[in-house]
């Protein structure tokens, strides 16, 4: 009977799921970062380069992935928005990580008045949703990539910080902090040299992580038309101009989307194995 | 009940050379070795010994719990003359809780932490009776296990119950279709000692109004004493001795059951140096060919080391599964049990 | 909840200090007067030091004065409501679905266990998880909408059969990383309550194995679902709001993306404002859920 047997099933060993998805994770991480570095020299077309008569044709052997309703080559210009998307995406990680593990170590370490304040903080941006909030701030400072990426790290630091301040709440707990301290060494050496080490690990899985969340939402705002402006490629872009053409010429909405899956999915498999690997060294 | 009479019926349970294999990734456990037990209508059997002895797993092999990957490998368990490791799973599923019914160690991880007494009480009637007589029936069950203001409790959740108070409701969802048999799986040990005596009273109290067996799982050999009819003991994984408990208790015939109860502190206040058993409980895994206690047994020949010991007759309904058995006697110095070989 | 409603109303009303240049010409418009400027600047209070604005601002929110939109000319209170009931009928909708989704897979994983079904849920519930939920939203649109046509692919509809219709493809769409998280939460909380002791117990009284999955495992498990809810709430907010926008419903969150682009401020701002009340209540009303589900919690 299948209760029984999902019932008592003790924990299966461990099995190695560590290689096939991280090392998926890194040959795809390789391709996008290939592809955004060096997609001017791959693309068969200029991403801008418009042809009314070659206006939306279905996917063929000259146009891999169709062109649109300008004629511009889809598969060119998929190729064209990788570099801006994955920069949103990295960027939009990165300070939120650098700000995010900052605040929460203080809060974590100093406590009391310096902890309550960050909290405060952390409670009130927590109750805006997310895409909420980046949205409101874009709307009422503008659009471009570095407008974006301030935006993704005002919304995103927080779980940074919460993530940060309660590894380093457990560490202090634990018994070498007080051994440090009984030998005299300063706060800041003990921040920095024992706590911090251990409390960055778990930040950076989750950073990895994060970087899909920011890319899909870098891409959720490039439809909403708050992100870069036209011509310029970027896949949420890509996709809200395709939305008119939906009937006739399904795939300048739906190839961009691909590309995006392509790109949330390396991120999410190598978080997942960092995580694993995070484990399995014993956290 | 008379022992006597008891054992002029049908046993209401025989266990015949049953054995429980489980794989693991160390090897695989055989946890229940050739076990045979016989349980008698109104009486109380109790199957005694340490944690790993098997008597846990034996009893959930009775009514086919045993967790996976465990399984039944070997033997029968007859009940009602149906042999309950065949059946199938339907056949089974209507046995329990209404032919033989099973209490846990562990009330508060055994009743359903979201559910009122009353809902886990009357589920085990299902929707043939309607809520009001159900809920009657409950409260008067919980009345026969000795609950105070027992329709207050229906009412309760498990977390807001004491500890014996819960085991009084596991009792009672046990006894909520009038099994012939409950299995009680150390029913005190999580208990504190005072209601212990409380809950063992009760198991007696009930069993002797209602006429129904009990099987009762202990490693404590004063519980035995204080209710128990006949006794079986277990040791890595095979039953070493079994026999009626005041026998056994007095005369034991196996080196484990001496050490047992030299091991154990005596009901009699008089002191006595407790001598615990050297070594340790064996490796279900990588069992030693022959005889499980042999590593620890003071006596052990080579013999008991080559092959399965039979089981020897000792005394009426009285078995031992030891080649020195008949060589034994067992003599009382003062208070404490000498065992002395008759070469 | 308090304090941080205090705090939320300040970075709402901080927001129109963002645009660049003074914010009753922003609000107002290229088109109006200096008089009406002047106008404007004194109802906001923009003459006043900044404490005394703010806390016009919050005389306003508490009489229910969210500002007045420029495009409509209409005050935003009077506009919110339809578009409000289409939004939380939305939200909904999709969590409804969400459930419906993820319970049936996460029981169809945790009953076979490393066996075909829960490695296909595992691969499944990955794909809602990576991918643009607008970018789903179009292909459903494409599929059913555009090449079938077995559903419409704008609009709300007027009675509550057509709403359900009308809005079936996007709560679809929103449900999908929400049934995808919470089936894979769920499959780890029921696998959970099944390695628990009154499992065995209730297996041991007889009773039925529907009735053990149904009552005493999902039952344990219905705390993660709650869980699940409260965290993904926020997010289903937002991503309302890109939904609205593929499917072109007339909620708040299309209001709110016209509003942007037409320069519709104060709409703007409320609307943030609102987003954030609705998601404080909506995790209070969470935690609330919590002491009716498990009675072993009291409320604080």
């Amino acid at each position: 009977m299948a209760v029984a047997e999902a019932v008592a099933s003790s924990p299966a060993p461990r099995r190695r799921r560590l290689q096939p998805s991280l090392a998926a994770g890194l040959v795809m991480l390789a391709v996008l970062v290939v592809v955004a570095v060096a997609a001017g020299r791959i693309a068969p077309y200029p991403p801008l380069a418009q042809s009314f008569s070659q206006a939306l044709l279905p996917p063929s052997a000259q146009h891999l992935l169709g062109t649109d309703n300008y004629g511009r080559d889809v598969f060119s210009r998929v190729l064209a928005a990788t570099r801006i998307d994955l920069e949103i995406g990295l960027l939009g990680t990165l300070f939120p990580f650098l700000l995010g593990s900052a605040l929460g170590a203080i809060a974590g370490y100093a406590g009391g008045l310096a902890d309550a304040l960050i909290m405060r903080v952390v409670d009130v941006i927590i109750a805006f949703p997310f895409l909420v909030l980046v949205i409101a701030f874009v709307a009422f400072v503008g659009g471009g990539t570095a407008n974006v990426v301030v935006a993704l790290t005002i919304g995103g630091w927080v779980g940074f910080a919460r993530l940060v301040r309660g590894e380093i709440l457990v560490q202090r707990q634990m018994e070498y902090a007080d051994a440090t301290r009984l030998l005299g060494y300063s706060r800041s050496r003990i921040l920095f040299r024992h706590l911090l080490p251990n409390a960055i690990p778990p930040a950076l899985v989750f950073a990895v992580s994060s970087i899909t969340l920011n890319i899909l939402t870098a891409a959720a705002l490039g439809f909403l038309g708050l992100g870069v402006s036209p011509p310029t490629p970027e896949w949420g872009l890509m996709m809200s101009e395709g939305e008119t053409f939906l009937f006739q010429a399904w795939w300048i909405a739906t190839m961009p989307g691909l590309a995006c899956l392509f790109a949330g999915l390396t991120f999410t498999l190598l978080g997942d194995g960092a995580s694993d690997l995070l484990r399995v060294r014993g956290q | 009940m008379n022992p006597l009479r008891a054992a002029a019926r049908d046993p209401v349970l025989t266990v015949a050379d049953l054995s429980v294999e489980i794989p693991t990734p160390r090897g695989v456990v055989r946890a229940v070795r050739h076990v045979s037990i016989e349980v008698r209508p109104g009486e109380t059997f109790a199957l005694v010994g340490e944690s790993g002895s098997g008597k846990t797993m034996t009893c959930r092999a009775i009514l086919r719990l045993v967790p996976a990957p465990g399984r039944i490998t070997g033997g029968s368990v007859i009940y009602g003359g149906d042999d309950l490791v065949t059946l199938p799973e339907s056949a089974i599923d209507r046995i329990r809780g209404t032919g033989i019914s099973m209490i846990f160690q562990d009330p508060m991880t055994a009743l359903h932490p979201m559910l009122t007494v009353e809902q886990q009480i009357c589920e085990t009637w299902g929707r043939g009776l309607p809520r009001q007589q159900a809920r009657e029936r409950a409260t008067e069950l919980l009345r026969q296990v000795g609950l105070a203001d027992a329709q207050r409790r229906l009412r309760d959740y498990p977390h807001q119950l004491s500890g014996g108070q819960r085991q009084r409701v596991m009792i009672a969802i046990a006894l909520a279709r009038g099994p012939d048999l409950l299995i009680a799986d150390e029913p005190t040990t999580a208990l504190d000692v005072t209601i212990q005596a409380q809950i063992l009273r009760l198991l007696k109290d009930l069993q002797q109004r209602l006429g129904m067996a009990l099987l009762l799982v202990t490693h404590d050999l004063g519980v035995v004493a204080d209710i128990a009819d006949r006794v079986a003991v277990m040791y890595g994984g095979q039953v070493v001795e079994s026999g009626p408990a005041a026998s056994l208790l007095r005369a034991p015939r196996h080196p484990y059951t001496v050490g047992l109860l030299r091991s154990m502190p005596p009901i009699s206040a008089t002191r006595q140096p407790l001598e615990p058993i050297e070594g340790m409980p064996p490796d279900l895994a990588a069992l030693p060919a022959g005889c499980p206690f042999a590593p620890r047994c003071q006596w052990a020949t080579d013999d008991c080391r080559a092959g399965e010991i039979p089981v020897v007759a000792v005394g009426p309904d009285h078995m031992s599964r030891c080649r020195l058995a008949d060589a034994m006697e067992v003599r009382k110095d003062g208070e404490a049990h000498g065992l002395h070989l008759i070469r | 909840m308090i304090p941080v409603l205090i705090l939320v109303t300040i970075v709402s009303f901080f927001l129109l200090k963002l645009l660049p240049g003074d914010p009753a010409a922003m609000v107002l418009g290229d088109k109006a007067s200096d008089a009406a400027i002047a106008a404007f600047r004194h109802q906001l209070g923009l003459d006043q030091p900044l404490l005394a604005q703010y806390l016009l601002y919050v005389q306003h929110l508490a009489t229910g004065n969210l500002g007045t939109s420029i495009i409509y000319r209409t005050p935003v209170m009077e506009l919110m409501g339809p578009r409000a009931e289409v939004t939380g009928f939305l939200v909904v909708y999709s969590m409804v679905l969400g459930i419906l989704i993820a319970v049936p897979l996460a029981f169809a994983a945790a009953l076979h266990r490393d066996g075909w079904p829960d490695q296909l849920v595992r691969v499944v519930t990955t794909i809602p998880l990576v991918s643009p939920t607008f970018w789903i939203g179009l292909l459903l649109l494409l599929v059913f909408s555009v090449k079938l046509h077995w559903l419409p692919a704008t609009g709300f509809g007027e009675s509550f059969a057509d709403h359900l219709v009308h809005l079936f493809l996007p709560a679809l769409t929103l449900s999908l990383s929400f049934a995808a998280l919470l089936a894979r939460n769920l499959r780890a909380a029921i696998l959970d309550a099944l390695g628990r002791t009154f499992v065995d117990f209730a297996r041991a009284k007889g009773l039925p194995r529907r009735v053990i999955l149904y009552r005493h495992v999902l039952r344990a498990a219905l705390v993660s679902i709650v869980t699940i809810v409260g965290l993904q709430l926020s997010f289903a907010i937002g991503g309302a709001v890109v939904t609205e926008t593929v499917f072109a419903l007339p909620g708040l969150g299309t209001w709110m993306e016209q509003s942007i682009f037409a320069r519709d401020y104060q709409v703007v701002q409320s609307l943030t404002f609102i987003f954030a009340a609705g998601t404080i209540v909506i995790n209070l009303l969470t935690d609330l859920t919590y002491s009716v589900l498990d009675p072993r919690v009291t409320v604080d």
